[in-house]
């Protein structure tokens, strides 16, 4: 670096005295939704003020010095000073203030200024001035874009990945200063999580769509078998129309899982809560499902203190041990028992499904309660599940600030619980 | 008769392809499971395999591999049947060694014509006029075999035709367009990749004899002509 004072080094120096000083609550309300765009209309603003601020001091010198009867016009530039200086405090703390990370470079890309946020987005507490972008983040993508910006004036947005110990996506906008200010902004922007939530959306979406089509080629394809010759086949016709049927149960079945989901995710299924015997509700389930039951020899018992009462919507509760008793049922052999056990642990109240049935392998408990996680594809494609079940039974519990939780043995049966606030409790809470 | 294999979990859909391929005249066996699979075809002998990518135990992609890497298994016709419309999946399967795939929903009637279309083009690998050659390779289409310097190369179907198209046109280039529709035939939509990898594969088992395929840059590939080769 020269020591010549070019205006580059002066916009550097003021931005130096000033940042530091700002405070960060002006930033907040200024940036409101923080917006690349927005950023760098701040920085290029704040660089050009600055700029234009150490003309405007030379300027009024030499102009007091050249007339002192000009002191009016003197007056009128100190004043449009000071709005310069004002205005550079506001942008700076809001460049100071914001999320995003923020880089400032010299024509050479080595990085001359930055904000605090840089640090934490780049996780590091090393010397950031007076560096390269390759130095500090080792990938030749944002070293690149930085030297394209400085050397070619093009704008770029970048993706980088970040390794491990703490493995982070940045998005980062590189910007060049302008004609008349050599070097380079860029601004980090940390995308981890929506990376995440865009991989966790894609494999969902597969997923339905592998669900979907399942179904709609049975359809389709015995439809077509019927149309083309098969409807004369009077062995197979009825079997075929019986398959399009169940498949057509099965479309059905998997569509309104999928919309209850998304109402659930979209928060448009309003809970009324209030205090529930559970007991009470435990019994609308079982004599629902009783019949379901009594087809495959099995028995459903009851276990549940009268006035055991937690803090829940009575619908939502019903459907939770709906799907859960479905469920004991579909997998417990004939002759099996299904039981629904009810009782006060602490301030919480709990509701047991324990059946004699098949038992999960441990392996599987942990991700029992994902959409489309299926222990047994064929077997659970057979008894006529969507692989949504369990997961809606999640989304309702914790609607209801409670939880479910499952313990399983092989062979020997599995337990589902679910654990409520106490009607007492809550209220005591509340 | 042709026996078709089909390996499929969904006991509705193994029923509508058993009953479908039964009726256009050919003979089937189906398994539910990938592990199974294998057995099945050992066994089976099928002349091609209607494989689902989506099984309960192994996926279809770890089937084909090991099919197309059993000796026994090799020459057999793959075609994949998927609920992925997703790219990557085809593109994976026509990697390994597909010879065709189809995308559910599918219809039963254009499934039974591409079937029919891939085991017409094995038949077809078995015709022509006698051995071809080309420095030590020799390609016996009646004999099914390939030899270099003598000693018996193992192929898969797909490199076998690959190979024959190739020695059929010698000093010709060969787009990727060109082979993925004569040698695959398939429309060139999916990816081009997968000529180059099986080319890649057809020279390392051909050893310094595969030299005599050239790369075209940016084109395609080409059988050193017999002048340039002596």
């Amino acid at each position: 670096m020269t020591d010549r004072p070019e205006p580059r080094r002066l916009v550097f120096l003021t931005l130096g005295t000033l940042l530091p000083a700002l405070g960060a609550g002006i930033a907040a309300g200024l940036l409101g939704g923080t917006q690349t765009g927005i950023v760098v209309a701040l920085i290029t603003s704040v660089v050009s003020l600055a700029c234009a601020l150490a003309t405007e001091s030379d300027v009024g010198r030499e102009r007091r010095s050249a007339s002192r009867s000009a002191d009016a016009r003197a007056r009128g530039v100190a004043e449009e000073r000071d709005e310069a200086l004002l205005e550079v405090q506001t942008l700076g703390a809001a460049i100071e203030g914001m999320e995003e990370g923020m880089w400032i470079t010299d024509a050479q890309g080595v990085v001359l200024r930055h904000n605090e946020a840089l640090r934490t987005i780049l996780g590091t507490e090393q010397e950031l001035v007076g560096h390269r972008p390759l130095f500090l983040v080792r990938r030749t993508e944002l070293h690149d874009a930085v030297l394209r910006a400085c050397r070619e004036g093009v704008t770029s947005t970048v993706e980088v990945s970040m390794d491990a110990p703490r493995p982070k996506t940045l998005e980062v906008h590189v910007v060049p200063l302008g004609r008349a200010l050599p070097g380079s902004a860029a601004v980090f922007r940390d995308i981890t999580e929506r990376k995440r939530l865009e991989r966790v959306r894609q494999d969902f979406v597969a997923n339905v769509s592998h669900e979907l089509r399942t179904p709609i080629t049975a359809i389709l394809g015995y439809a077509e078998t019927l149309r083309t010759g098969a409807l004369a086949d009077a062995k197979h016709a009825p079997q075929m129309v019986e398959i399009i049927h169940r498949q057509s149960e099965r479309l059905g079945e998997l569509v309104s899982d999928l919309l209850e989901l998304s109402r659930l995710d979209a928060g448009e299924r309003p809970l009324a809560f209030g205090p529930v015997l559970l007991e009470m509700v435990a019994r609308q389930a079982s004599d629902a499902i009783e019949p379901r039951a009594a087809g495959r020899q099995l028995t459903i018992k009851r276990r549940i203190p009268a006035d055991l009462t937690a803090r829940a919507d009575p619908k939502a509760l019903e459907q939770v041990l709906l799907n859960l008793l479905d469920n004991a049922i579909k997998y417990t052999p004939e002759g099996g028992s299904v039981e629904l056990i009810g009782e006060r642990v602490g301030d919480q109240a709990q509701l047991s499904v324990r059946d004699t049935g098949l038992g999960i392998d441990s392996r599987h408990l942990p991700r029992l309660f994902e959409r489309f996680y299926r222990v047994d594809r064929g077997r659970s494609r057979e008894a006529g599940g969507t692989g949504l079940g369990l997961s809606i039974v999640r989304h309702l519990v914790q609607a209801m600030d409670g939880d479910v939780r499952v313990a399983s043995q092989l062979g020997v049966g599995s337990t589902f619980t679910v654990v409520l606030p106490l009607w007492g409790a809550s209220v005591a809470e509340g | 008769m042709p026996r078709i294999l089909i390996v499929e979990d969904e006991q509705d859909l193994a029923n509508l392809l058993t009953y479908n391929l039964s009726a256009a005249g050919f003979e089937t066996e189906t398994t539910h499971s990938g592990a199974a699979a294998l057995g099945r075809a050992k066994a089976f002998k099928p002349d091609l395999v209607l494989l689902d990518l989506m099984l309960p135990d192994l996926p279809g992609s770890e089937v084909l591999r090991l099919i197309k890497e059993d000796p026994n298994l090799r020459r057999t016709a793959v075609v994949m049947v998927t609920a992925k419309g997703q790219e990557a999946d085809r593109v994976q399967g026509l990697e390994l060694g597909a010879d065709d795939y189809v995308v559910k929903p599918f219809s039963v009637r254009e499934l039974a014509l591409r079937v029919k279309a891939v085991l017409r083009r094995m038949a077809s690998d078995s015709e022509g006029t006698g051995v071809l050659a080309a420095g030590t390779i020799r390609l016996d289409p009646a004999r099914h075999e390939v030899t270099v310097g003598g000693n018996e190369v193992a192929l898969t179907a797909l490199e076998f035709r690959l190979l024959k198209t190739l020695l059929e046109r010698p000093g010709r280039v060969q787009t990727r367009e060109v082979l993925l529709s004569d040698v695959w035939g398939i429309e060139a939509e999916i990816t081009t990749r997968t000529v180059d990898t099986h080319i890649k594969r057809l020279r390392e088992k051909l050893g310094a004899a595969g030299d005599i395929i050239e790369t075209v840059r940016g084109v395609g590939y080409k059988l050193a002509s017999p002048d340039r080769d002596a």
